[in-house]
């Protein structure tokens, strides 16, 4: 199994009537809510919340990224991802990931995640996601070529990692005259590609023809279950059997010393959803384009007020479909079993806490999460035979169908002890 | 090959197909949308791109025929029990350039034709236009340009009159269309990608909907004499018509901009959809609520949103940054000489008065005429005032 940490990075230190004022603070709450010396203080600990999940055993840290809102305050995941390449010495960095679509240069991000694989002597995973519908109008991206550019960025970061340059791209969405970066990655043929994603179809089998592991982030286990078997019919007319190194999962988790303070943080955990600040507002998270044409009718539905997010539900009913799981380590152990008997994902990644969790309980639930619940699903997956791409090789790609070689290993002796947690 | 218009959402099943005599063209039926699908066949390829939908004129169309000759098509309509004898207009691929009439001939059918007059080396839009009467003198054809459907509705008879629509798409019959159908010859086509016509994946700007709009003119018999067509252009359509302007100066007699897009305001800004929702983008655009509750109901209906919100994907596609506006249009539109009407509702919200102001500054023939209690939908709110202005304009000068 590869069992990863997790935290969107909320920035909830503004003032919280504000917010509840402006409704929905994704796009356009003002930044003058902003406190960049709480910010600063938030970024550090975040930083010693990473460290602290790598001293515990985590396998990997997953980063990602969000513009103008204050559910997330990692605007750019690949500077996250370079601090921890230098501060970190053996967790994967897995990057879920960067938004393409928002790129005007791919070339420049194939030539960060370069310089981060090789900083990190080879421990980069490189996922690519569309980026949110708000990311667009924040961006001023245009959602109608989302998917469209989504794709070709693709194309021309996988083409300047592996084909010698220089090349000229003459691109539907993107031209360069002349694609040579002079940073290639480390890991060959190149960083291991996961795709997350919630539930669109267009991405689940996309990421299936490619033979990119898809990661449900945070799906109800029935839905889940739907998502492998689209995506194990398309690998299977692609030419290879789907399975746990294809499957990664996304488990909202909160772990404290006892189950009342456990759910009381989990709560939190409907702050990003918007249950107390209004997220998503439905007209900027669903631009005219960006959201899947099978489902019109519901998002424009969506968007006028209509009917509820067709992905939102309540506290109580994630609870019990395990959409977010609470407790103490004891009781959250045969909650993540059913999850991995049920769906078998050999990548999981744990959102430890969100919104107003405290910086001294959230580590209290890394270090409950490392100590004794990844010991536990580790035998688990052992039992379940869950082996992650690393543990399985798993070819990088359909392009790429040859097993994966790994990094070099890395002289030990060159590297000092990392920072130490606080 | 999807058998239906992007913006048909209902429920459908295909079932016959043929193939038309020279086998340039197929057919096949939408049962649901009640239609006959008419493809071209690439000759050298035998890609099918579709170029129309005739209707049915009756309910679920099951199986159907075409005459030996290939100038009509007999559909049954189980769900209606008639058997309608469907006509094809414009030159046969089959007979070169034969002509069929249309078994319910729209009122001036003649004139309305569509130019025919040179032969055709290859599968183009004449070959395979369809018409089909509609309540009142209203007509609709489709008719390929640039590869892809464009819808034409078009009423009335004497000079003709190019309607260019807004973002948000046209209602099919508006009391300002029939209006000037009074007059004019009206011509209001879909833009490509909006409304009825097929999207034109390949579209980047509003200078191409521009030139797909001249060669409309020039593909109709009605409107290729630029010495009797005139254009309105209404908001975004003004925006169109205005780059029409500047492509082509002499294409057309008369241009009249209602509340145009196109120019970049000095002091205000353009309202920007893709900050509202469809209802509270198209309610900025009246200065009365109520007439938008008479037009489109006070709660639009679910349909009437995945319409708005198809326009809006389009206007994203080709109009998103910079948004509604061309830096370089200013500097052109001195070249125009066209007698211009820049009208203005008082109360537009959308694209400030400052715009028309500028228009009629920068357009060497024009003057401004400002509408109150209006809003940018000056045609919806004001048709009888601005089919007056517009008709007194035109009119002005003609032989």
């Amino acid at each position: 199994m590869h069992l990863m940490y997790f935290t969107e990075q909320p920035m909830s230190a503004y003032p919280e009537k504000e917010g509840r004022e402006f409704g929905a603070t994704a796009l356009m709450f003002s930044n003058r809510f902003f406190d960049p010396a709480a910010g600063s203080r938030l970024y550090n600990e975040y930083l010693e919340h990473y460290r602290l999940a790598e001293a515990v055993g985590f396998d990997g840290i997953m980063l990602n990224e969000h513009h103008n809102a204050p559910f997330c305050m990692q605007a750019k995941c690949n500077i996250f991802a370079s601090i921890l390449a230098a501060t970190t010495r053996r967790v994967k960095i897995v990057l879920l990931g960067n938004p393409l679509p928002l790129a005007d240069n791919p070339v420049r991000l194939a030539e960060e995640l370069a310089m981060i694989d090789m900083v990190s002597r080879g421990r980069l995973v490189s996922g690519f996601v569309r980026g949110g519908g708000q990311e667009q109008l924040a961006t001023g991206v245009n959602p109608a070529f989302n998917r469209e550019r989504f794709e070709e960025a693709h194309e021309l970061i996988v083409k300047a990692w592996t084909q010698p340059g220089p090349f000229r791209w003459e691109g539907t969405h993107y031209q360069h005259r002349v694609v040579n970066p002079w940073a290639v990655p480390l890991q060959k043929p190149h960083p291991r590609v996961w795709i997350p994603g919630v539930l669109s179809k267009e991405t689940i089998v996309w990421a299936a023809k490619k033979r990119y592991p898809y990661i449900a982030l945070s799906t109800a286990i029935e839905a889940t279950k739907k998502i492998w078997e689209l995506y194990d019919q398309v690998a299977a007319e692609t030419g290879y059997a789907g399975g746990p190194e294809y499957r990664g999962y996304l488990q909202r988790c909160h772990v404290a010393e006892t189950e009342e303070k456990a759910l009381a943080n989990a709560r939190q955990f409907m702050w990003m959803q918007g249950e107390f600040t209004g997220l998503a507002h439905p007209v900027w998270s669903t631009p005219s384009g960006y959201f899947s044409p099978s489902i019109r009718s519901q998002f424009v539905e969506y968007a006028v007020g209509r009917r509820s997010n067709p992905r939102g539900s309540a506290f109580e009913d994630q609870i019990q479909s395990q959409m977010i799981v609470a407790g103490t380590p004891k009781t959250v152990i045969p909650k993540l079993r059913r999850l991995l008997e049920e769906t078998r994902p050999s990548i999981v990644g744990f959102w430890a806490a969100d919104g107003f969790v405290s910086s001294a309980d959230t580590q209290t639930c890394i270090r409950l999460l490392g100590e004794e619940v990844l010991p536990a699903l580790r035998e688990i997956g052992k039992e379940l035979g869950l082996w992650s791409p690393f543990e399985a090789n798993a070819p990088v790609s359909m392009a790429f169908p040859e097993s994966a070689a790994p990094a070099p290993e890395r002289p030990t002796a060159q590297r000092t002890t990392p920072v130490e947690v606080s | 090959m999807p058998t239906l218009p992007p913006s048909f959402t209902g429920h459908n099943t295909t079932s016959e197909i043929a193939v038309g005599r020279s086998g340039r063209v197929v057919y096949g039926s939408n049962r649901g949308h009640d239609s006959i699908a008419v493809f071209a066949v690439d000759e050298t390829s035998g890609v099918l791109t579709p170029v129309g939908w005739e209707p049915s004129q009756g309910k679920t169309p099951r199986c159907f025929a075409l005459d030996p000759a290939g100038l009509f098509l007999y559909a049954a309509n189980q769900g209606s029990d008639t058997m309608p004898r469907l006509g094809r207009r414009g030159p046969s691929p089959a007979t070169g350039l034969r002509r069929g009439p249309p078994c319910q001939p729209p009122r001036e059918a003649g004139s309305l034709g569509r130019r025919h007059a040179r032969p055709r080396a290859r599968v183009t839009g004449g070959a395979f236009a369809t018409v089909s009467a509609t309540a009142g003198s209203w007509t609709t054809e489709t008719i390929p340009i640039a590869g892809v459907a464009m819808q034409v509705a078009r009423a009335g008879g004497g000079p003709p009159l190019l309607v260019l629509h807004h973002d948000i798409g046209t209602l099919e019959r508006l009391p300002f269309y029939d209006t000037l159908a009074t007059r004019f010859t009206v011509v209001v086509p879909s833009h490509l990608g909006y409304d009825g016509s097929q999207r034109p994946d390949w579209m980047r700007n509003v200078r191409d909907l521009a030139a797909a709009h001249q060669w409309l003119l020039s593909e109709l018999a009605v409107t290729r004499d630029p010495q009797t067509v005139s254009v309105v252009g209404l908001g975004f359509g003004g925006w169109i018509a205005a780059e029409m302007a500047t492509q082509a100066p002499r294409a057309f007699r008369k241009l009249v901009l209602v509340g145009a897009m196109g120019l970049k305001p000095d002091r205000g800004v353009i309202a920007d959809q893709a900050l509202l929702s469809y209802i509270d983008y198209v309610r900025l655009g009246f200065a009365d609520q109520r007439a938008f509750d008479r037009l489109f109901g006070a709660d639009p209906t679910t349909a009437q949103l995945e319409k708005w919100d198809l326009n809006r994907e389009m206007t994203f596609r080709i109009a998103w940054k910079p948004y509604m506006y061309n830096p370089t249009l200013p500097h052109l539109l001195g070249g125009v000489p066209t007698p211009t009407l820049v009208v203005w509702g008082r109360d537009d919200r959308v694209v400030p008065l400052e715009c028309g102001e500028r228009f009629a500054k920068a357009l060497p023939r024009a003057r401004l005429e400002v509408v109150e209690g209006a809003g940018h939908f000056v045609e919806m709110e004001k048709p009888h005032e601005l089919a007056q202005l517009v008709t007194d304009f035109v009119s002005q000068g003609e032989s």
